[in-house]
C-alpha cells in the first residue's frame, strides 16, 4: 500500500532513509531533530503541540487501537514496530500486520530507541516513565509523538487519565484519526475513514429512531476478587449511548475500575458484555468460558441480563477509542435491540 | 526492649482473675458477632436484619436473599474464619520464636504462599480455592523453612531480630518472582493485584465451606499446644524439666501455622499485619499465658479483619478497597510503634 504524502517534506528523505540503513551511525539522528515546525503546521495533541508537514518515516505503533489505526491510515510500510495486540487484527489489516515486526508486550525505551523510530503513536499510556518515558523527552531525542485523546498522560508523566471525565467523545476518536492524517500526510485517507465511520453510526441512529427503549448495558471483566468496568468517561459509554442503549455504571470514573461483584447485581444490567483480552489470537468467543461460569453462579441468576441470557463476548479491541469504535456501535446496537438489528 | 510480664510502669495485663478473663472472651465473642454482623448488613444492595432470617426461608430466592446467602454471609464468614486463623498463627509463631515482632506475613509465610498460587495458576490455570490451598500450604512450609534456615544461620540459633531480617529478605525475594511470573504470563496478570494485596472480594460459599475445616484443624492443634508453649516460654532447659519436648513443641506449633496461614492465603490472598497486631492486643488483655492468648488473639484477628474489609467497602464507593491495604495502613504503623516501644510484654 503506497500511502498518499499530500504535506511531503521536500529534500529530506534521501538523508532519513541513509541514516536509517546506517542505524546507529553518529550524528545521523541529529537532522531529524532540526525545526519541523518550519515544514508546516502543528496539531495540537493532548496539549502538545506535534509538528506536521513532515511526515515521519518510521513509525513505531503502541498498543491494538494505535497498530489498527496506523493500518487503517497506509502506514504498514512504515511501521518499524507494533506492540500489545489484545486480540486477533480486523482480517483487512492482517497481512499487513503480518508483514509488521511485534512485540506482545511493550518494549523498552532502549529496545524501542533501537528501532529508530521519528514518531511513536500510543493508543494507551506509555509515554509515562515506566514506559518509554514522557513525550518532552521523545521530543528531545527528535522522535514525535501521537498520543491517543482517550488516554492523555498527566503532565509530569508519571500517570495517565482521560482529560476530562465524560469528554471521551466519537468527536475526539475523529479528531485523533484527522490530526494523524495530517501528521503522517494521509490526510485523503483518514478523512475516507472518519467519512465511512460515520456513515456507519449514522445508518445505526436512523434506525433507532423513534425506539424508546433504552437497555442497561454493563461492559465487565471479571477478575479474582471483583468486576473490572467500563466507566462513564471512557469511550464506552459513548458507544452504548449512540447504540440506543444506557451505561449502567456511567457514574463510576474510568477505563477498567474495579467495583464489587454485588455493586454489579444492584445495577440490575440487562446486557451483559464481557472483554476478551489480551493476545493476538483472542477474540469475541475467548469469553465462553466465563460466561459459562456467570451463568452458573447462584448470587448472579436474578441480574437480568442472566435471567434472559444476554450475555455476550465484546473484544478489548473493539470496546477501545479507534477505527473500531463505529463497528462498536453498529455490535452494541445489535446486542442491545436485537429485533431491530438482527 | 525489655522482656517483662510486668513491665517497669507497673501495668499488667488488663484483665488478670480466672473470672474476668473469662467474661472478656465472652465480651471478645460478642464483638466478633458484632462486626460479622456488620459486614453483612454492609453493601450496595439494602439488607436489613429482618432480610437475614428471611433469606433463609426458603420458598423463591428474591435479589436481596441470593445476595445474602451468596455473597454477602460467604464474605463475612470467610472474613471470620481467614482473621481467627492469622491471628492464632500470628499468636503462634511469635510464641514460638519469642519474637514480638513476628507474623506470618513478617516471616514470609504469606508471601509463600502466594507465591505457589500464583505458580500454580500459571501452571494449572484458575483451579478455584480447593486447588489453591494446596499450593499455599506448600509455599507456606518451604517458605517457613527457609526463613528457620537462614535466621539459624551462625552461632547462638534463631535470635528475633535475625528471624525477622530473613523473614523481610525472603518476603522481598518471593514478591519479586512473583512479579517477575506474572509479567511473564499475561494470563495470570487479572489474578495478580489479588495474591500481593489481599481481600475478601473473592469470598464465595464453597470457599468458605472449604475453608472451614482447615482453619478448625489448625486452630485445635493451636489449642493442643498452649500448655506446652507456656512451658517452652520458661526456656528450653526449664521446659525440658517440666516434661516438654521443645523440639516436637515447635514442630507442631510451625505446622498448625502453615495450615492456619496457607488456608487463610488461599482464600483471601496475602492479608498483612493482622497476624502481628492481633496477638500484641491479645497479651494486652489477657496477660501471657497462652490458653488465653491464643484464643483471644483469634478472636481479634477476625474482629480487624472484618471490621478492616467493612471499612473498605465503605471508604471509595461504588469502588472498594482491599482489605489488605486497609490492614496495612492501620498495621505498618502498629510496626514502627512496636518496633520504637521500649518495653513490652513479650510473648
Amino acid at each position: 500500500m503506497s500511502p498518499t504524502r499530500a504535506g511531503g517534506a521536500p529534500g529530506r528523505g534521501p538523508l532519513a532513509v541513509l541514516c536509517a540503513l546506517l542505524a546507529g551511525a553518529a550524528g545521523c539522528s541529529a537532522p531529524a531533530s532540526d525545526t519541523p515546525a518550519a515544514h508546516g503546521p502543528e496539531i495540537d495533541n493532548c496539549g502538545m503541540a506535534v509538528p506536521a508537514g513532515d511526515p515521519p518515516r518510521r513509525i513505531f505503533a503502541a498498543y491494538h487501537n494505535a497498530v489498527e489505526m496506523a493500518h487503517a491510515l497506509g502506514l504498514g510500510d512504515r511501521l518499524v514496530g507494533t506492540a500489545f495486540l489484545d486480540n486477533t487484527v480486523l482480517p483487512e489489516y492482517a497481512d499487513a500486520q503480518a508483514a509488521a515486526p511485534y512485540y506482545p508486550a511493550l518494549p523498552s525505551k532502549e529496545e524501542l530507541l533501537r528501532l529508530e523510530p521519528d514518531f511513536v503513536v500510543s493508543g494507551y499510556g506509555s509515554f509515562t516513565d515506566d514506559a518509554f518515558g514522557s513525550r518532552g523527552d521523545l521530543a528531545d531525542l527528535g522522535v514525535r509523538t501521537w498520543q491517543f485523546t482517550s488516554m492523555c498522560p498527566t503532565e509530569d508523566g508519571l500517570g495517565q487519565e482521560a482529560l476530562v471525565p465524560g469528554d471521551v467523545t466519537m468527536d475526539d476518536v475523529y479528531a485523533d484519526i484527522e490530526g494523524l492524517g495530517e501528521v503522517t500526510g494521509t490526510e485523503e485517507r483518514a478523512a475516507e475513514v472518519v467519512a465511512g465511520m460515520r456513515a456507519d453510526i449514522e445508518e445505526v441512529t436512523a434506525r433507532l429512531d423513534g425506539v424508546e427503549e433504552r437497555p442497561r448495558v454493563a461492559v465487565v471483566s471479571f477478575e479474582e476478587d471483583g468486576i473490572r468496568v467500563l466507566g462513564g468517561n471512557d469511550i464506552a459509554t459513548e458507544v452504548i449511548e449512540l447504540a440506543g442503549a444506557e451505561n449502567v455504571f456511567a457514574d463510576v470514573s474510568g477505563r477498567l475500575t474495579k467495583v464489587g461483584v454485588e455493586e454489579l447485581v444492584s445495577r440490575d444490567p440487562e446486557v451483559l458484555l464481557f472483554l476478551t483480552c489480551c493476545g493476538e489470537d483472542v477474540d469475541e468467543s475467548d469469553a465462553g468460558p466465563r460466561i459459562a461460569e456467570v451463568r452458573a453462579d447462584p448470587a448472579l441468576a436474578d441480574v437480568p441480563a442472566v435471567r434472559d441470557d444476554r450475555l455476550h463476548g465484546f473484544t478489548f479491541a473493539t470496546s477501545s477509542a479507534g477505527v473500531r469504535s463505529a463497528d462498536a456501535v453498529v455490535q452494541v446496537a445489535r446486542f442491545a435491540h436485537p429485533d431491530l438489528f438482527g | 526492649m525489655t522482656t517483662a510480664s510486668a513491665p517497669a510502669g507497673g501495668r499488667g495485663p488488663l484483665l488478670r482473675s480466672g473470672r474476668a478473663r473469662a467474661a472478656g472472651l465472652a465480651a471478645a465473642v460478642a464483638a466478633l458477632l458484632l462486626a460479622a454482623l456488620a459486614s453483612v448488613l454492609t453493601g450496595p444492595e439494602p439488607v436489613g436484619l429482618a432480610d437475614l432470617p428471611a433469606a433463609y426461608a426458603g420458598g423463591p430466592a428474591s435479589e436481596t436473599d441470593r445476595v445474602v446467602r451468596h455473597l454477602r454471609v460467604p464474605r463475612a464468614a470467610t472474613g471470620l474464619l481467614v482473621g481467627l486463623a492469622l491471628g492464632a498463627a500470628g499468636a503462634l509463631v511469635q510464641a514460638v520464636t519469642r519474637n514480638p515482632l513476628g507474623g506470618p506475613d513478617i516471616l514470609g509465610v504469606n508471601a509463600g504462599a502466594s507465591l505457589a498460587v500464583v505458580a500454580g495458576i500459571a501452571v494449572l490455570g484458575p483451579t478455584g480455592y480447593t486447588g489453591y490451598v494446596w499450593f499455599a500450604f506448600a509455599g507456606a512450609a518451604a517458605a517457613s523453612l527457609a526463613v528457620h534456615a537462614v535466621g539459624s544461620l551462625g552461632r547462638g540459633g534463631p535470635a528475633p531480630v535475625r528471624l525477622a531480617l530473613a523473614g523481610a529478605a525472603v518476603t522481598a525475594l518471593l514478591g519479586a518472582v512473583t512479579s517477575a511470573l506474572t509479567l511473564l504470563d499475561v494470563t495470570t496478570l487479572n489474578a495478580y493485584r489479588f495474591w500481593v494485596v489481599g481481600s475478601l472480594g473473592a469470598a464465595d460459599g464453597a470457599t468458605a465451606a472449604a475453608l472451614a475445616p482447615f482453619v478448625l484443624a489448625g486452630a485445635v492443634t493451636a489449642a493442643a499446644l498452649a500448655r506446652p508453649l507456656n512451658a517452652l516460654a520458661l526456656g528450653d532447659d526449664l521446659a525440658g524439666g517440666v516434661g516438654a519436648r521443645p523440639r516436637a513443641v515447635r514442630a507442631a506449633a510451625g505446622a498448625a501455622v502453615v495450615l492456619l496461614a496457607g488456608a487463610a492465603v488461599a482464600a483471601a490472598g496475602p492479608i498483612g499485619f493482622v497476624g502481628l497486631m492481633a496477638p500484641h492486643v491479645a497479651r494486652a488483655v489477657a496477660g501471657t499465658d497462652h490458653r488465653w492468648v491464643l484464643p483471644w488473639s483469634a478472636a481479634t484477628g477476625a474482629v480487624l479483619l472484618l471490621a478492616a474489609d467493612v471499612a473498605g467497602r465503605l471508604a471509595v464507593r461504588p469502588q472498594e478497597l482491599q482489605a489488605g491495604i486497609v490492614t496495612a495502613l492501620v498495621g505498618a504503623p502498629f510496626f514502627l510503634y512496636l518496633v520504637r516501644r521500649r518495653t513490652m510484654v513479650l510473648p
